[in-house]
């Protein structure tokens, strides 16, 4: 009956590897330890369906991917700071007169800084985000929609390049500046990655209910 | 009571069997219902995930020991888990007071 029970606990539990591993030997200990005095039945009953079990790891584990979320959000942010100090410190060099522009390249140019409007958009959604996720402890919601943010705002200054890598040489930008975009891309990767395992284990916690 | 204990009334109640030294979970389910007198009876799986996340926020500290040839996770407090457990114990008792009074009525 235990093993049955561990076997179901297993599958339904949204976490793998080393994790899983510590959970179920707890579990088991547990059941085998009650099993020996009211018996196998009896020690399943007083521990409760694997449904409700697995359903709170899930909640405990999202609130833990929202925790270290904001950790990495706050770190982006940090980033996002040094890289506008490193902008006016080190700008790329003024345009003066008519630039030629090839025809052809004009309407992408024009799209490309539209676009990179839209960064003020992500600004908003990364601090308020951030602001949420900070009052409401563990929302991984809020914390999801300040990791959006920040890969939206990571990606502007990327197309930001694209469109100066065709007006402008790149090779004018200073070296510290041009590798904080792929720093910044990459934390904000990691960040959409980390928002995505916090928000499948809260549905997880859902569904289990 | 199982009410009251999924609003977060559990989390004093297993800092407070931890107070009294380390224990592995199914101990730490003993002593909760000794001194209780069998007063919660709630699904005791539900433990786990409250001990977990008990050490995500550092709490309790945890380590795997051997007792009587069988390994078995011990959980302890750490000093934020006993500055935490005495906040909430005055919390608790504040509360505990202030319904008290209100619910003390002249015979």
């Amino acid at each position: 009956v235990i093993d049955g029970y561990l076997i179901e606990l297993r599958l339904l539990l949204p976490v793998r590897g080393r994790r899983r591993a510590r959970i179920l030997a707890e579990v088991e200990e547990h059941l085998r330890d009650d099993a020996a005095v009211v018996g196998e039945a009896e020690a399943i009953a007083r521990f409760g369906p694997p449904r409700l079990v697995a359903s709170r790891f899930a909640a405990q584990l999202a609130a833990r991917s929202s925790r270290r979320l904001v950790v990495l959000l706050a770190g982006i942010l940090t980033a996002y700071v040094v890289q506008l100090v490193l902008v006016t410190l080190e700008p790329p060099p003024p345009v003066f007169g008519f630039i030629e522009v090839p025809r052809w390249k004009v309407v992408p140019v024009d799209v490309l800084i539209a676009l990179s409007w839209f960064r003020w958009g992500f600004v908003a959604l990364a601090v308020g985000g951030l602001l949420l996720a900070a009052v409401r402890r563990n929302d991984v919601r809020a914390a999801a929609a300040a990791a959006i943010g920040f890969a939206g705002l990571a990606a502007t200054p990327l197309l930001l390049r694209f469109t100066a890598q065709i007006v402008v040489d790149p090779s004018a930008y200073g070296t510290t500046l041009r590798w904080t975009f792929e720093l910044w891309a990459v934390c904000a990767l990691a960040g959409v990655v980390l928002a995505v395992r916090a928000l499948t284990l809260n549905r997880a916690a859902k569904r289990l209910v | 009571v199982d009410d009251l204990l999924h609003r977060g009334h559990f989390t004093l109640l297993v800092l407070a069997a931890l107070a009294t030294g380390p224990a592995h979970g199914y101990a730490l389910i003993q002593r909760l219902r000794d001194t209780s007198e069998g007063a919660f009876e709630l699904p005791e799986g539900t433990l786990y995930p409250l001990l977990h996340r008990l050490e995500d926020e550092a709490l309790v500290a945890s380590r795997w020991t051997q007792v009587d040839g069988r390994k078995r996770r011990e959980y302890r407090l750490t000093q934020r888990g006993r500055k935490a457990l005495v906040a909430q114990e005055d919390a608790w008792r504040s509360f505990a007071a202030g319904i008290e009074r209100v619910i003390a009525r002249p015979a």
